[in-house]
């Protein structure tokens, strides 16, 4: 029986170049501050960053996992806090604030990086069936 | 209200899977149509985020910046599963656009919602985008 306060198991991500280039195929947004260094340079960014929205692909990872096969997740929101350049290390938590009826939770999220900052907080809820 | 011009997508399983992969996910209801299906979805299921595809910035009288856009905060409310074959159409709607005096100088925030129907007319999605322009920022 899922309670409040489980904590499903946390992902590890560790995006790189090459994701970067893969998810602005995929989700067709070619902004070059995602695939070129000097352009993101020369608007004031320390090079290369990651999307926000592949981050927030990592966070509904994790609670897509946590609804199972035969669930789905209903709503998830999020905050991005920082930057993520590539070769970070994320780490993807989330930890369930409501057990709803008829089979549905609420989870909050965050996704810190190797230096155990910040870079997305957010939440979601899901259907198990 | 300041909307873009509706567009009508057919969800390509193609599509889910490269989606699926570019984040990393590889839940098998994003990959595998006969997963999903024994596990009582209508077919290969598209990933929470996907309807990210869909938003439209182009909307007239909308202007945006080319530089200095921070995709600040996204939400989505998924009210029905979406899966691949069904026909989403999509309209990105200006919510609000506003300009604030904050410490690092002036911030204009911009709410856009872009909503989802599918083909039975019923609302498929709804996503609120939070956009943040930094002006007088190098």
């Amino acid at each position: 029986m899922i309670q409040v306060g489980y904590e499903p198991p946390p992902l590890t991500r560790t995006p790189d170049r090459v994701q970067l280039v893969r998810y602005a195929g995929a989700s067709g947004d070619f902004n070059p501050i995602h695939y070129h260094d000097e352009y993101a340079r020369s608007i004031g960014l320390p090079g290369v960053i990651g999307q926000g929205m592949l981050s927030m692909g990592f966070a509904a990872n994790l609670v897509g996992d946590f609804a199972g096969p035969e669930g789905r997740v209903e709503q998830i929101g999020v905050r991005f806090t920082r930057m993520v350049q590539p070769g970070d290390t994320l780490t993807v938590r989330g930890v369930v604030t409501a057990v709803l009826p008829d089979d549905r939770a609420e989870i909050a999220i965050s996704i810190t990086n190797q230096r155990d900052k910040e870079v997305l907080v957010g939440s979601a809820r899901v259907s198990f069936k | 209200m300041l909307e873009s011009q509706p567009a009508t997508f057919k969800i390509e399983e193609g599509a889910i899977r490269r989606f699926a992969e570019a984040i990393g996910d590889m839940n098998p209801l994003y990959h595998d149509e006969g997963y999903a299906i024994a596990h009582g979805h209508r077919g290969l299921v598209a990933p929470p985020t996907f309807p990210i595809i869909f938003w439209d910035l182009k909307i007239p009288g909308l202007e945006l910046p080319k530089q200095g856009l921070i995709h600040a905060e996204e939400s989505f409310e998924l009210l029905t599963e979406i899966v691949a074959g069904d026909r989403i159409t999509s309209t990105t709607r200006l919510i609000s656009d506003t300009v604030k005096q904050g410490h690092s100088g002036r911030m204009r925030f911009v709410l856009c919602e872009t909503t989802g129907i599918n083909e039975s007319g019923e609302t498929a999605y709804r996503s609120l985008a939070n956009l943040i322009v930094r002006e007088g920022v190098a």
